[in-house]
């Protein structure tokens, strides 16, 4: 085997994958993927369509995949990871890539989310609906490459999809320690946190998850929430709803039979998970 | 008459002082020397609350509601010496989203999920 790392959609992507060429094809998607469902290149189709003012439109066949996938999780996750929060996670400040990010001076004054449906590749919103794909997109991407057996393993920023029975997963707390080890064999797993991506707003914190109940930042006791279920795309997006529901989000993931396990770093460093996972303190 | 004017006391308040002075002015210096360009994005890292946490004081604090299953508690201790709040200078550079592939070959049995 081999390990091949690339950059893209904003992060890091290790892939283990039998041959170079696997690697190449890896990259591909991924480069693919991004710049089809990328709101930050000007010349995604997902920036067409944030653009245009229509509220009915015809997707091509690789978006209306990936926001049938959205909607999907939209449902299971109770509207909780909506792709259509682009509009408010833009008037907080994310509406660049994050290396631009900028502080702001005052919060924004709030922006609603948008509501849509897909029917085929016919998408419907509300007008203004701006869609954010950003984590569903990758982990749809490394979903994708392993179920093609381009590769066995590919990890893209923590989200991870593996065909590997043996592989465990370091899960790391926002501190940079281990904060446990999961042995996650087949599956997917992602982490989501609200301790990297963020930035200052007024005298607080904004950052990268706006919780679509109260249009603001992600708050609460929960900094770092990690998923483990059969897909990367489905951990990422469990990932996300654990975090957002804080004190209720094992409780939560413990009831969804989507999902196989879960773990929290509370903000004061300590570590829980549900039965659900194999794990064990690092 | 030197001896008069600069009695031991005096001598040592003016070295005080000016031990003080030395320090003060080196740190604006420092401190004008780090600090950022106009226009330049500083994010910094958001504060996390371990720093005003003590392990002996997690006791009191909250638990997740209880799942399905039971709760497993992997680090039942607050975190007692967290490092520093990290400050990240950033400057942005012009930079290609994406970048080639390199490879290297490895036993891979382990993988990092750090969140994003």
């Amino acid at each position: 085997m081999i390990e091949g790392r690339f950059r893209a959609m904003g992060t890091q992507v290790v892939v283990v994958a039998p041959r170079p060429d696997s690697v190449d094809a890896v990259f591909a998607r991924f480069v693919e993927v991004e710049s089809t469902c990328s709101r930050f290149l000007p010349d995604s189709e997902l920036s067409r369509v944030n653009k245009d003012s229509a509220t009915s439109i015809i997707l091509l066949p690789l978006l209306a995949e990936i926001m049938a996938c959205a909607d999907d999780l939209r449902h299971r996750t109770e509207g909780l990871v909506d792709p259509a929060m682009g509009g408010p996670v833009e008037a907080w400040g994310y509406d660049r890539t994050f290396a631009e990010v900028t502080d702001l001076p005052t919060s924004p004054i709030p922006v609603p989310k948008g509501h849509w449906e897909i029917q085929g590749a016919d998408l419907h919103r509300t007008p203004g609906t701006r869609i954010d794909l950003g984590g569903i997109a990758k982990g749809w991407t490394c979903d994708r490459a392993v179920e093609r057996t381009e590769a066995l393993v590919v990890n893209a920023g923590g989200d991870l999809r593996s065909a590997d029975p043996g592989l465990t997963v370091t899960v790391e707390d926002p501190w940079g320690n281990a904060a446990a080890e999961v042995d996650l064999g087949l599956g997917g797993l992602a982490t989501s946190t609200i301790a990297h991506r963020a930035w200052k707003v007024g005298s607080g914190w904004a950052n990268h998850l706006i919780d679509p109940r109260t249009l603001r930042p992600a708050e609460g006791p929960v900094v770092s929430a990690t998923a483990v279920a059969t897909t990367a795309v489905e951990a990422e997006a469990a990932a996300k709803a654990v975090l957002l529901l804080g004190e209720e989000g094992l409780g939560w993931a413990s009831r969804q039979p989507w999902i196989r396990g879960a773990l929290v770093v509370w903000r004061d460093g300590r570590v829980f998970a549900t039965t659900g996972l194999r794990v064990r303190a690092a | 008459m030197m001896r008069q004017r600069y009695s031991s006391q005096r001598v040592a308040r003016i070295l005080g002082w000016t031990t003080v002075a030395v320090t003060w002015g080196a740190t604006v210096i420092a401190r004008g020397l780090g600090a950022p360009a106009a226009g330049d994005a500083v994010p910094q890292e958001p504060p996390l609350e371990p720093a005003l946490v003590s392990a002996a004081s997690s006791t009191s604090l909250t638990f997740p509601d209880e799942p399905d299953g039971g709760l497993v508690i992997i680090r039942g201790t607050a975190i007692p010496n967290p490092e520093p709040v990290t400050v990240v200078r950033r400057v942005v550079v012009a930079q290609a989203s994406q970048s080639a592939p390199i490879t290297i070959t490895t036993e891979i049995k382990k993988q990092k999920s750090e969140g994003s």
